[in-house]
């Protein structure tokens, strides 16, 4: 077997990005899906974007999205607006992280380091496979 | 006569909250507001995946404040289009936040009485308080 060209390393497109979506809503459970993704953004395992730019259908988010190697969507309560937002924007086959799946609950999850780790947790290993 | 709640909302408030520092300081500014009761920061996502109570509830808004980091205006275009009018809009690219103003102190609260501001004069824009950039 012949060694894979220099060229096909350097290709941006073998490294598309991990897209992730938090839904950053304005409850606590909003906060910590977004501040999850930030945190698994400085961590390298994907890249946080915007939602808002999807929901707005702004272009050139929306094709950024499309040509991401994956995506990943962190809803904070179960109205799951990240996952509606992506579907009704065409995308499926998506990682998703719901918050209310590791016992956090609207109203009643401080924004603190444990919760913010509990979900960069669960985010990670979901990534990891 | 029952006690109507719109009185006491002066508005609603919606962040890009995009990955880059200027849409975390957008979400940030967002609760800023919401912590003072200047305005109740509300679910963008929602809107934009056209949860029908979200909905409902940002047509029904007194006011509607969209706060977005860029100059791609997610959020606004989020909002218009589930058919939101008289959107104040604050983009902050648009705004002087000073050398170093990412990581510059105060930052949240200097962008929070900008918005402030517009939400009391129920402004259509930017133009009131903070010096545009440039």
């Amino acid at each position: 077997m012949s060694e894979p060209k220099k060229d096909a390393a350097c290709c941006a497109c073998a490294a598309a990005p991990t897209l992730i979506f938090p839904c950053s809503g304005a409850a606590d459970v909003g906060a910590i899906a977004d501040q999850s993704a930030r945190r698994l953004t400085r961590d390298g395992l994907g890249r946080m974007y915007c939602l808002a730019g999807i929901g707005g259908r702004v272009s050139g988010i929306v094709a950024s999205t499309q040509a991401a190697d994956r995506l990943l969507a962190i809803d904070g309560c179960p109205l799951e607006c990240a996952r509606h937002c992506l579907e009704q924007a065409g995308f499926s086959g998506f990682l998703h992280v719901r918050l209310s799946d590791l016992g956090l609950k609207k109203g009643q999850s401080p924004v603190s380091e444990a919760n913010i780790g509990r979900v960069v947790a669960a985010a990670s290993q979901m990534l990891a496979r | 006569m029952p006690f109507c709640l719109c009185a006491a909302v002066p508005g609603l408030v919606y962040a890009c909250s995009g990955g880059m520092p200027l849409g975390e300081l957008a979400a940030q500014v967002a609760r800023w507001l919401d912590e003072r009761g200047t305005a109740r920061a509300a679910c963008l996502a929602a809107v934009g995946a056209a949860r029908t109570g979200p909905v409902t509830t940002c047509l029904a808004a007194s006011r509607v404040m969209a706060i977005d980091g860029c100059d791609q205006d997610c959020a606004r275009r989020c909002l218009e289009r589930a058919g939101v009018k008289g959107i104040i809009h604050v983009r902050l690219t648009d705004l002087d936040l000073g050398e170093g103003s990412l990581r510059a102190q105060g930052r949240v609260g200097r962008v929070g009485e900008h918005c402030r501001r517009l939400l009391l004069a129920g402004a259509r824009g930017a133009g009131v308080g903070m010096r545009p950039a440039g």
